[in-house]
């Protein structure tokens, strides 16, 4: 699984009228193999656009994109070999969650033997065996959402590039589904880019924590370092979010002591 | 605007799927109609030859009829002309209809992982169906046109009124043989069965299971032999497609529930634990 580095990257987007918006401003950053590196900011900070440039979305102004050592340029979208979970799951309402998970694997030609033994496997792992007759409108949120996880987990990417997957689930189902997406990450062993505004799921989530705000990386590190930083953008973002912190400032004080 | 994603208030449990098999021909109804509709349409495809025969069959009749009105041709010559292009397009029969069975023989591969609740790879699925069962039904639908003409040639030529020999004939065909043939085509889509341990089954379950499985068989010669005879060509042209696009395939994947059910009881249990409930409560 590859380090992503990104290397001074700049993103415009260009209106109608020519107008320019700076999206990224000279942004550099590491994202680190077989951990889950968390992007967090406030609405419009930039997470997105990084996310989807390096997904090979959107095309970069300046700057470069690495993957190991390998320049993103002279890669194609299919070999960089990412998966990508949108906000909406995205899952194709006419087929069933099982053609929903094969789809990745069909486009790449896989054999039926092997598409059919890995969705099984996948859905038995994200307990959706269930499921797997069903189109999405007749499961729950919980259930479209640990199914867009399995189809982009299926294809066994070298990333996995997920923006804000938990923002469409009620409040009681977000914490257990953190808790699955860091088992099931875990136990992949992969590069996970992962954007959230909600700065307490970014806690809970990340091994590598980067603070977006105004389309350049406020701060970047560990939770628990970025989280006691006298960083400006991070106060923001904990008075912002009015959660309870108590329990990370705990685990946080003992990290540091220890 | 976001479009709004439709959900489910609750998880969807193992606990709401199909009980039995005929909750799961419901299901299937409901869930996965494509799969239907993807099969009745290559079913119909691989029934052109038949449905083309039958259409050559009835516009020669039609002329024949003509003609006689006009006077070009008396009542003998007619009839004569008639019966020959009966008994030829019943031989032909022979050769059109094993094209449905290789056809058939795809379809049912597809249909099988349907009712057993698995993902479903339309060509994939079709090729294969067709390699593994595709010997076995071109011969038995060879078999079915051999059966269909001896059924014509006793209806043409032993038509006189009162001759019992040619009810006792109709009822070996149509009550032993035709209802056999849907058990030798159910098992060999399920099972790797030699030929003579599967005519053998064929006969064993029929008898275990006579009313049902009579009553399948009756289903579908009545609707074959009442396509055949229906006297207004623009019905028997419009009814012929919509049956086999739409109602065929429900009524294979019926029958090979019911197989199942049939092949749970007697077989499965002690001998292919693998296939027992299978595709009942999930894969």
């Amino acid at each position: 699984m590859p380090d992503i580095t990104v290397e001074n990257l700049t993103v415009n987007y260009v209106s109608n009228k020519k107008s320019v918006t700076l999206a990224l401003d000279n942004v550099s950053v590491k994202f680190y193999s077989n951990k889950i590196n968390v992007i967090a900011g406030s609405s419009g900070c930039g997470k997105t656009t990084l996310l989807k440039t390096i997904a090979g979305l959107i095309k970069e102004s300046s700057g470069n994109i690495y993957f190991d050592n390998v320049n993103a340029r002279q890669l194609t979208i299919q070999e960089r070999n990412l998966s990508y979970v949108s906000q909406n799951y995205v899952l194709f309402p006419h087929k069933t969650i099982y053609d929903n998970i094969a789809f990745p694997l069909k486009i790449m030609g896989a054999p039926r033997e092997e598409v059919d033994a890995r969705v099984i496997e996948i859905a038995k792992s994200l307990d959706l065996t269930a499921c797997l007759t069903r189109k999405p409108k007749h499961i729950s949120g919980g259930q479209q959402q640990r199914a867009a996880l399995a189809r982009a987990l299926v294809k066994r990417p070298s990333a996995c590039l997920m923006d804000e997957p938990l923002s469409n689930l009620d409040p009681e189902l977000r914490g257990e589904a953190r808790k699955l997406i860091k088992s099931v990450f875990d136990k992949c062993g992969m590069t996970v880019i992962y954007v959230t505004h909600d700065f307490r799921e970014a806690l809970a989530l990340a091994d590598n924590l980067i603070i977006m705000d105004g389309g350049q990386v406020a701060v970047s590190g560990n939770p628990a370092a970025v989280y006691a930083s006298d960083n400006a953008v991070v106060h923001g973002l904990i008075e912002g979010s009015k959660a309870d912190f108590s329990e990370f400032a705990k685990k946080t004080d003992y990290e540091e002591k220890n | 605007m976001k479009k709004k994603i439709k959900v489910a208030e609750s998880d969807f449990l193992p606990e709401m799927l199909p009980k039995n098999r005929k909750e799961v021909f419901f299901d299937c109804l409901k869930m996965r109609y494509p799969v239907f509709l993807w099969a009745g349409i290559v079913l119909f495809l691989f029934s052109l030859p038949v449905c083309l025969l039958l259409l050559f069959r009835d516009f020669q009749i039609y002329g024949l009829y003509a003609s006689f009105q006009s006077g070009g041709i008396n009542e003998n010559e007619l009839s004569v002309a008639i019966t020959s292009y009966r008994v030829s397009f019943t031989l032909a029969q022979i050769i059109a209809l094993p094209i449905f069975g290789l056809g058939l023989a795809g379809v049912i591969k597809v249909l099988r992982r349907l009712i057993w609740g698995e993902g479903i790879f339309y060509s994939a699925d079709f090729k294969d169906g067709i390699k593994e069962n595709g010997l076995r039904y071109v011969i038995l639908f060879a078999l079915a046109g051999v059966i269909i003409s001896l059924c014509v040639f006793i209806e043409t030529y032993m038509s006189d009124a009162g001759n019992p020999v040619r009810y006792i004939l109709f009822a070996i065909l149509i009550i032993l043989l035709l209802p056999a043939m849907l058990y030798m085509l159910s098992l060999t889509a399920i099972y790797n069965i030699k030929a003579w341990g599967c005519i053998k089954n064929s006969f064993i379950l029929y008898v275990k299971t006579f009313p049902v499985t009579v009553l399948f068989a009756l289903i579908l010669a009545a609707v074959y032999f009442g396509l055949l005879f229906i006297p207004n060509l623009t019905v028997k042209y419009i009814l012929t497609p919509i049956l086999i696009v739409f109602a065929l395939p429900l009524f294979i994947t019926a029958w090979l529930l019911y197989s199942c059910r049939i092949f749970d009881k007697f077989i499965n249990k002690e001998h292919h634990p693998e296939y027992y409930n299978k595709g009942i409560g999930g894969i």
